[in-house]
């Protein structure tokens, strides 16, 4: 809940990495340069999956 | 017969017209021929189209040959220059073969032609096709209405399979004709036979402002009809219809932004600064002027 932790819970993202959490990063969204607002190039929302597949060591 | 403005249309909204079969038997085998032999002329870059190849070379029969000379002239004008022409070939398995390649080339990665270019108007590609092509032949991928995309040639290869891509599947003596920006690449090749596509860049020298056969414009075409809340189907031939065709890869917000750039692009065909289709340009355009622009000048006073 906001406001209710003054420390966070990990010193890096590495470490929560490490302590089992799974980062995303969702596609941003960028305001539009005056002038240039409606010009479409790339694709505007990518994500990618992801599937963990247990392999035979 | 010179397009029409139906067909230019169609062109400015999926940046590409097709026409199966086109060009006769004897003209497609005498290309095949001087492919073979290693004959095919070269041009300097920027030459203009009249006298540019051999009297007695394919491509010169090609290009003379009427329903061509038509396509060319209705979306470049008249002898435009040869930016540049190329032979693709994509070898079939009897040819790899006596090559000692064992596998297929790989399918090409998706990629928009020469580079970043942020012209008004545009250059066409010619792709020909002198045999049949099959799917199994990997004939060229592309993606519908991706043309009016500003990206930068290889940036978009990351990209794998996107919906509402296209594979050329055609008979002998197909011809395409591509607005220079649509995103493609070729495929691969796992049938037997080796593949063979012409592809010819050709750039306009006149302004390209209504070269086609505009007798079928009307009044109508001028009017706005209701939008949104619209009960009356529209017919297949309705130029609005045409030009605000949607395709199955847009993006929820940014299809709309590809109308406003087809209606854009067919103003600039049309020499008319206030056509639009199903008001979208028209509505921006009301009460003109930047909202930041209006605010500075809010505080000056």
């Amino acid at each position: 809940m906001a406001g209710d932790q003054d420390d966070p819970p990990y010193r890096s993202g590495l470490a929560a990495l490490r302590d089992g959490w799974r980062l995303f990063q969702a596609s941003p969204l960028l305001p539009h340069y005056p002038g240039t607002e409606t010009q479409t190039a790339y694709l505007k929302y990518e994500f990618w999956f992801e599937q963990l597949v247990e392999v035979a060591s | 017969m010179k397009l029409s403005t139906r067909d230019i249309a169609r062109f400015v909204a999926r940046g590409y017209l097709e026409f199966p079969a086109l060009t006769p038997a004897d003209l497609n085998q005498a290309f095949l021929d001087e492919s073979e032999h290693g004959v095919v002329p070269e041009v300097a870059a920027g030459t203009p189209l009249a006298g540019a190849y051999p009297a007695d070379s394919a491509l010169a029969h090609l290009y003379a040959y009427e329903p061509v000379r038509d396509i060319i002239e209705s979306l470049v004008g008249p002898d435009p220059l040869v930016d540049h022409h190329f032979v693709h070939l994509t070898l079939g398995e009897e040819q790899r073969d006596a090559l000692g390649i064992t596998r297929p080339v790989p399918s090409q990665h998706w990629h928009q032609d020469s580079t970043i270019d942020t012209r008004a108007g545009f250059d066409v590609q010619l792709m020909w096709y002198p045999h049949d092509v099959t799917r199994e032949m990997g004939g060229t991928r592309f993606l519908p209405g991706s043309h009016l995309r500003i990206v930068s040639e290889a940036a978009i290869g990351r990209y794998q399979n996107i919906r509402g891509q296209r594979h050329v599947v055609c008979p002998a003596g197909t011809l395409l004709a591509l607005h220079h920006g649509i995103w493609h690449g070729g495929g691969a090749n796992v049938s037997a036979r080796t593949r063979h596509m012409v592809k010819v860049r050709l750039n306009a020298r006149v302004p390209q402002i209504r070269l086609w056969d505009t007798s079928d414009l009307e009044a109508a075409d001028f009017e706005q009809r209701p939008i949104f809340w619209a009960t009356t189907p529209r017919a297949d031939d309705d130029l609005h219809a045409i030009l605000c065709e949607y395709q199955p890869w847009f993006e929820a917000d940014t299809g709309r932004l590809e109308f406003i750039n087809r209606i854009r692009l067919f103003r600039h065909l049309l020499g008319d600064s206030k056509f639009d289709a199903d008001y979208w340009c028209t509505r921006l355009e009301l009460n003109a002027g930047r909202r930041d622009e209006a605010a500075s000048g809010v505080r000056e006073l």
